[in-house]
């Protein structure tokens, strides 16, 4: 992952890694075989955004005059050429596990990918309909030619099926190719009616009806492709004033941006090599796969009912443990004592409600909040636009440039200007990655701010599958803050101090440079230096390099990272005292935890930071303390459950690889997040006695 | 719509200042108040009024916008009251009225323009203010008080609680920054203007045995948050030391390094400089051994000052004046014990006659600083004294009042004795209509009060007054005879006839 003797792993290897563990949970034999589907479909999805955003950086890098940038040594072409050799065998293993693993699997289940050869004449004449009714209005059959080059009309990421036809009668070798886009607003999967669940492939129904299509020719090769372009610019924020439009322009422009990859089914290498000319990629840019192409809308399937012996138990969020009974006022609740929210296995249903009930409540006066992932059909979007037209100040601030989200949040912000929402469409250079949300109420005699500070997008659905963490609190000076942050990126004023939040790109790195230093000086003066911290990644060359300086002076560093890992551990004299740990399991692994032990009386705070120069450095983030003992202890504890964690849990080692930790001699399993899951269940059901006690205690008293 | 009980009021500042337009919005409750949001944006008004006199288009449109824009913050709280204030870059600039104006006119908003003084009065009240809090007291020691604005800096002498003298000096950050960057060049000019305003306003005090030095300002707070130590809620302690090593590393880092390591923005940087010398030559010359830096500002001030003015409790405040006024006439060697009965005395005629002249506390307070100071023009000569009391009174610094107010203070003394008010007296024929008003009806009442102590004998104790058809009759209450002063009476009672249409008797 770097080059001899760097203390730095190269960051597109290590996400590389990344993206190997998640395939390696669809290849552990213990997983169902939904289970292990829905991770294929993740590794796909995961590799769309990587290289659109990180392969096309690279190579631009490389275009550029491959200059070693990366701390690593490594130069950008030696960093492709890496990548490319091993994705090119994590695919293979990523066909191979469908083929041989789930697709047999799922025919056991009477689950079976059927062949029209497979198919009666009933079946066919049921799919003939379809195919006249729904699929063929929306087919556009081109043919290649010189003024409608290919590479100008192939969009990103759209599935295509390749054709080479010969016209009827004609001598050989006179062929054209053409192509024949697979409606991405069709489902994938045609199911065919019966008692079985047989599904045909959207891509094999049409590849049927081709000589209908090109009526007088005959196809003599033919392929299903997808191509990746580069998705890595954004708007000239220097040069363009209409940041709506210059966004809109973006997206166009992306679709003509330059190639990157090509996936392709096996078995025409002819065509193959034709497609790869025409995009002018080289053969190392050609991933050809041994099934479907693009196995993300797999995923969709995973889901389908009635093959729950397939796939995990559904694990329903629950009433968060300090908000036990949603009967209780929610304003008094939280007046009396702050929530603290754990999810997804404490429901962010909390926070839904609570801007909704915000929205309908004559006292509350105003509300602001960051929105960054949402989506559209986001009941906080609603209820957003319901709280401006009863009055109140609605301000949210909408970040555009929440990548590959552009399009659809660009829709919604829209509704909510409609609306009366003061909409902020982010700031100037920067994108607005907090999670911040402010609602302002009237009450007795004084004004009451209710704050939540999040690690995670204010997105129901993500939320429901991302681990993230929380808290609504009235806390005077942080609600105050948390106004002057709002005020600040909403353009009233310049960057606030803050003493209890930080915020990036100001206040955040001294911050974090501070609290590091200081179990520095701790373990310096003999003391123990302790920092225990989770996150998604780790990029960040100076916070590496005071890890580093730590790791030294003979703090311990626990770090807990789900993804990339520039740092390596186990470096003799530099960064022995510093253990990595990963953790892919059925959630995300997404809330960012800092805990500085400070000789005992610990500061931890809660982010929707990463140490990563962009989260640091470029985009406006938060930091919020964790003040409340009770609250202390519970992500003390946290920590301590992730890091037994022996079943789905990784260890970093020196070289770059992950081990998979497994119980050692005598040890129980440990699975984190199905701890986190059982307790957050166990608390809610002894709150449900609990109420039940009380009620029961009072129908004794009536009699 | 909702059910709304006793709710604390809300009272906005909008602080137009040499270097930001700032904001504050603050909920009152009963003599308690928080701040609930505050906003600062970067403005040139002080780089404009200071280098070229005027507020140019481009300053005064962004201006107008920054106000507009915190008006948006207020859209939730619409019954807030707002205060705009501003400080000396309005003061000076030559084409503030209009900008007033505008001002006015498109949000219906008067910006009070400040005096230096008041200035003074509002730093004072908000450092006040943060001492209470905190529990620590300056009752019995010597303290330097100094805020360094943009534009301006105020000093102020602070003897056992109350204000012994106050400067304000033409230099501040902007004002520095507009002419000179040159390091050593602005420390030398500054440590010399310090010097002399030390002078100035110490006097006998020996500016050694000032024990206390209370830094006020924006820049200060930024280096109290970076090198000193919150000591309670609104305030900051800075060692001697530390503040001094602070200096010394100022003078290596480029604006670059004073960006990176305090985490301020390049404009707060700039102005870092200019102020930490200001700071610097005042702590130099006293000998205070630390640095007391309040986070309450003159926005905090105003809050203040609405509660009190709310309350109806201006003692701090007129503490302040009289203290003001005592050391002045110390400083002139006035008879402190006759002023003191000519206004106890004229105090108790003007309160007897307030259904007649209509007049209310602020009015009443002019009264009581005019008889203190009446006879303060005979140190330059008992001849003629009431004239040179008056310019003693324009030119001297009195902590509470405003300029406008010590040309009426200066005009009741002018006319306490011989010439009633006339057109053709140039500091008279200025004055507002009003301010005229307020010059009869209190110099007509000085001037009978002056009768009454004609001796300096200090015989009076209590008037027994009383109005019967149109005689205005004063007794003594312990029937002392009066006709000494009776006599005295003679041609210093028309004027008092022509305002309240009675004849004076003294029985």
């Amino acid at each position: 992952m770097s080059a001899p003797k760097s203390n730095y792993f190269n960051r597109e290897l290590s996400w590389f890694s990344f993206n190997e563990r998640v395939l390696a949970q669809a290849l552990n034999p213990k997983q169902l075989t939904l289970e292990k589907l829905k991770f294929l479909s993740i590794v796909s999805s995961n590799f769309d955004e990587f290289f659109m955003v990180r392969v096309a950086s690279t190579i631009r890098q490389i275009k550029e005059g491959d200059r070693i940038k990366c701390p690593s040594g490594l130069r950008p072409s030696q960093v492709l050429e890496q990548l490319q050799e091993n994705i090119q065998e994590l695919v293979r293993q990523q066909y191979l596990c469908l083929n041989e693993v789930i697709i047999p699997s799922l025919r056991e289940n009477q689950f079976t990918f059927s062949a029209l050869e497979d198919l009666n004449v009933e079946e066919l004449s049921y799919l003939e309909s379809y195919f006249q009714e729904k699929v063929f209005p929306v087919l556009t059959p081109l043919a290649a030619s010189r003024r409608n080059p290919l590479v100008q009309t192939t969009q990103n990421l759209s599935l295509y099926l390749a054709l080479k036809l010969r016209k009827k009668g004609s001598k050989k070798g006179n062929t054209d190719l053409a192509v024949v886009e697979i409606p991405a607003d069709l489902d994938r999967f045609i199911f065919i009616p019966g008692r079985e669940t047989r599904v045909l492939l959207l891509e094999d129904l049409i590849l049927s009806h081709i000589e209908f299509l090109f009526s007088g020719f005959k196809v003599s090769d033919h392929v299903v492709f997808r191509l990746t372009r580069d998705a890595d610019m954004s708007v000239d924020e220097n040069r363009d004033e209409d940041f709506m439009e210059a966004m809109k322009e973006i997206l166009l422009k992306r679709r003509n941006s330059f190639p990157v990859r090509l996936e392709v089914t096996k078995g025409a290498p002819t065509l193959r090599d034709e497609l790869l000319e025409s995009f002018n990629l080289p053969i190392e840019s050609c991933f050809e796969v041994d099934g479907p192409v693009d196995l993300k809308p797999f995923m969709k399937l995973c889901f389908l009912p009635g093959l729950d012996t397939l796939r995990n138990d559904l694990w329903t969020p629950v009433q968060p443990q300090d908000y036990p009974d949603p009967e209780i006022d929610l304003w008094d609740s939280i007046k009396q004592k702050d929530i603290f929210l754990h999810h997804p296995y404490e429901s962010f249903s909390i926070i839904e409600n609570l801007v909704s009930l915000a929205a309908n409540d004559p006292n509350v006066v105003s509300i602001k909040m960051t929105l960054y992932r949402t989506a559209g059909d986001s009941p906080i979007i609603g209820a957003l636009a319901r709280a401006a037209q009863n009055g109140k100040q609605v301000t949210v601030l909408v970040e555009l440039k929440a990548r590959f989200d552009e399009g659809q949040n660009i829709e919604w912000a829209e509704i909510l200007e409609q609306a009366g929402v003061l909409v902020i469409y982010g700031v100037a250079q920067l994108k607005v990655h907090a999670k911040a949300l402010l609602i302002t109420r009237q009450e007795e005699d004084h004004l009451i701010r209710y704050a939540h500070f999040g690690t995670g997008n204010y997105n129901g659905s993500t939320a429901k599958l991302y681990t993230d963490m929380g808290l609504i609190t009235t806390h005077e000076q942080m609600t105050f803050e948390m106004a002057l942050f709002f005020n600040s990126i909403t353009g009233y004023t310049t960057t606030p101090k803050l003493h209890h939040l930080a915020m990036a790109p100001n206040s955040m790195r001294p911050k974090f440079e501070q609290l590091i230093e200081r179990e520095i000086d701790r373990a310096e003066n003999g003391q123990e230096g302790l920092i225990i911290a989770k996150m998604n990644a780790l990029v960040d060359e100076k916070i590496i390099n005071l890890l580093y300086k730590a790791s030294k002076a003979g703090v311990k560093v626990q770090l807990n990272i789900r993804g990339i890992c520039c740092l390596r551990p186990g470096i003799k004299g530099v960064s022995e005292n510093i253990t990595v740990l990963s953790i892919i399991d059925r959630y995300l692994e997404h809330s960012r935890v800092y805990y500085f032990d400070n000789g005992g009386s610990p500061e931890v705070y809660l982010s929707s930071a990463d140490w990563m120069p962009r989260n640091i450095d470029k985009r406006v983030e938060l930091m919020f303390p964790i003040y409340e003992k009770k609250f202390l202890k519970r992500i003390r504890y946290y920590f301590e459950i992730t890091f037994a964690d022996n079943t789905n849990s990784y260890e970093l080692l020196n070289d770059g690889t992950y081990k998979k930790r497994i119980p050692k001699r005598g040890q129980k399993k440990l699975n984190s997040q199905i701890y986190f899951h059982e307790e957050a269940v166990k608390k809610a059901q002894s709150a449900k006695v609990n109420k039940a006690k009380i009620l029961h205690a009072r129908r004794k008293e009536s009699k | 719509m909702s059910k709304k009980t006793k709710k604390g009021n809300l009272i906005a500042v909008f602080d137009l200042g040499s270097s930001a337009v700032r904001f504050l919005l603050a909920e009152t409750h009963m003599n308690s108040w928080r701040v609930l949001d505050k906003a600062e944006l970067p403005n040139e008004l002080g780089q404009d009024v200071f280098s070229t006199g005027k507020i140019s288009r481009q300053v005064f449109q962004t201006t107008l916008s920054t106000i507009e824009s915190f008006i948006e913050l207020l859209e939730a709280y619409p019954k807030t009251k707002i205060i705009a204030i501003g400080t000396s870059a309005l003061r000076e600039a030559t084409n503030a009225s209009a900008f007033l104006d505008q001002v006015y006119r498109r949000f219906d908003i008067k910006v009070r323009v400040l005096e230096g003084i008041e200035t003074n009065q509002l730093t004072f009240l908000s450092i006040m203010e943060a001492l209470k809090l905190s529990n620590i007291s300056i009752k019995t020691t010597n303290a330097l008080m100094v805020e360094v604005g943009g534009g301006s800096t105020e000093a102020m002498l602070v003897k056992r609680g109350h204000v012994h003298a106050a400067h304000t000096l033409a230099i501040g950050t902007v004002r520095v920054d507009q002419h000179i960057r040159q390091f050593d060049f602005i420390h030398a000019l500054m440590r010399q203007r310090v010097h002399r305003t030390l002078g100035l306003i110490t006097q006998e005090t020996l500016a050694k045995r000032i024990s206390r030095f209370v830094a006020v300002g924006s820049e200060i707070r930024i280096i109290a948050e970076y090198i000193g130590n919150q000591i309670g809620p609104f305030i900051y302690r800075i060692e001697r030391d530390d503040f001094s090593k602070f200096v010394e590393k100022l003078k290596k880092w480029s604006i670059e390094d004073i960006v990176t390591r305090l985490g301020i923005t390049y404009n707060d940087a700039e102005l870092l400089i200019p102020a930490t010398h200001i700071y610097n030559s005042f702590f130099m010359d006293i000998g205070a051994k630390f640095i007391l830096v309040p986070t309450l500002s003159i926005r905090e001030g105003i809050i203040i000052e609405e509660l009190e003015n709310a309350s109806n409790s201006q003692q701090l405040f007129q503490n302040q004046v009289n203290a003001s006024v005592i050391a002045l006439l110390n400083h002139y060697h006035a008879d402190v014990t006759h002023a003191k009965l000519v206004t106890k005395l004229s105090l108790e005629i003007f309160d007897f006659l307030t259904p007649l002249h209509g007049l209310g506390s602020k009015d009443r307070m002019l009264m009581e600083v005019s008889g203190m100071l009446h006879d303060i023009g005979s140190y330059i000569n008992t001849r003629a004294h009431h004239k040179h009391g008056q310019y003693i009174i324009q030119n001297s610094e009195i902590f509470g009042l405003s300029s406008d107010e010590r040309e009426v203070v200066g005009n009741i003394v002018r006319y306490h004795r011989k010439s009633e008010p006339k057109l053709i007296h140039i500091h008279f024929a200025t004055l507002s209509k009003e301010e005229k008003v307020i010059v009869y009806k209190l110099a007509s009442i000085l001037r009978i009060v002056e009768a009454l102590d004609s001796s300096h004998m200090n015989r009076i104790g209590q008037l027994d007054l009383k109005i019967d058809k149109d005689e205005f009759i004063i007794r003594d209450c312990n029937g002392t005879d009066l006709t000494t002063e009776r006599n005295s009476l003679t041609g210093k009672d028309e004027l008092f006839e022509e305002v309240y249409g009675l004849k004076v008797v003294i029985k």
